[in-house]
């Protein structure tokens, strides 16, 4: 091997480290990106991980000086918009101008979403343990619904929708309104 | 279909959203009223970014992350969304798939540092190699080894970018 292919070798690792670093560091506020236009959580995994190919063809141009997350973000937006593009459901939600409203609005209601969601680990820590287990799996374990209905002997149908009632009540909990009781 | 708000058949629309199983009209009927209604398109985006913090924000379930330490079985019998199990508690499902590809990178590493290690001894002790691997290492000299990390560690994150 050369010694310029075993400097190309090394500088493509340290590059390499560098990206991993950064785009582990804001992966999360991605994600956040990706899920305000496409909330879904697989859809929204997939949409990062093109994100990450993507970006990495072209961390070369990414001028360090500048703050990583929103640059990463514009790659991410373009990759959900190529995303939704093949998705008649999803273009059908977002067309006509709902795609940038809800990015916009998103960015200013950030500080008042940071107040009203502080509280969320103490009102998951209220659900009744059945319900809370429920949120695990689905949300931490990633388990899909059907192996959280057969777990829970509840229909596919009653899961969501338990799934939806428990948001609901953690909504109402964290707005301070009530403890979470969902019948 | 026509939605309004608030109602149950927007909270529905909603929670069809998140889980993907929203139905065209129903996005459609959600698009008309989001762009009609500020106070729906708000609160849409509360819910929203409720899920997404669920998902996103493994510290969230501390006790689980705590219980989570002690290294749990497989359970090949849960037939979740991810083939791979949870590496460490604070880390989320999807940061867990990059932190995979990390802890193999190090575990590459280490096991080509023990290579590096047994052919430095090998070449100033040994007059033979005794595996074909510390015998390739032998022939081709410290720089092979070296040389082949990168390009691993490359590999790996590669093909789990794809």
């Amino acid at each position: 091997m050369s010694a310029d292919s075993k400097r190309q070798l090394g500088d493509s690792s340290v590059a390499q480290q560098r990206f991993l670093s950064l785009f582990l560091r804001s992966e999360r506020e991605i994600f956040r990106y990706v899920a305000v236009l496409v909330p879904n959580v697989t859809d929204a995994e997939d949409i990062v991980q093109q994100t990450a190919m993507a970006f990495w063809e072209k961390f070369e141009a990414y001028d360090h000086s500048q703050p990583f997350t929103p640059w990463a973000c514009r790659f991410a937006l373009n990759k959900a918009r190529q995303w939704i593009e093949r998705r008649q459901r999803w273009k059908a939600l977002l067309d006509r101008g709902l795609a940038e409203e809800l990015v916009q609005r998103r960015q200013e209601l950030q500080p008042e979403f940071e107040l009203r969601l502080r509280d969320l680990e103490g009102c998951l820590g209220k659900l009744p343990e059945g319900q809370r287990s429920l949120v695990e799996g689905y949300y931490y374990e990633r388990a899909s619904i059907e192996t959280l209905a057969q777990r829970s002997g509840r229909s596919e149908a009653a899961t969501y929708k338990m799934l939806q009632r428990i948001r609901r009540a953690l909504q109402v909990c964290v707005e301070g309104q009530a403890k979470p009781e969902v019948a | 279909m026509n939605l309004s708000f608030p109602s149950p058949e927007f909270d529905n629309s909603v929670a069809g959203v998140c889980h993907g199983s929203a139905t065209e009209a129903e996005m459609r009927a959600l698009n008309e009223l989001l762009r009609s209604n500020p106070n729906a398109r708000d609160e849409y985006l509360m819910r929203i970014e409720l899920h997404t913090r669920l998902a996103s924000e493994s510290g969230l379930f501390s006790q689980l992350a705590d219980g989570a330490a002690s290294c749990p079985l497989p359970d090949s019998s849960a037939g979740t969304r991810q083939s791979t199990l949870p590496l460490s508690p604070p880390v989320p499902a999807r940061s867990r798939k990059l932190t995979q590809v990390l802890a193999l990178a190090a575990c590459v590493m280490s096991i080509a540092g023990g290579v590096w290690v047994l052919w430095f001894r090998g070449s100033t002790s040994r007059n033979g190699a005794t595996s074909p691997l510390i015998s390739h290492a032998d022939r081709k000299g410290p720089e092979t080894v070296g040389s082949i990390l990168p390009k691993v560690v490359w590999t790996l994150d590669f093909w789990k970018l794809q």
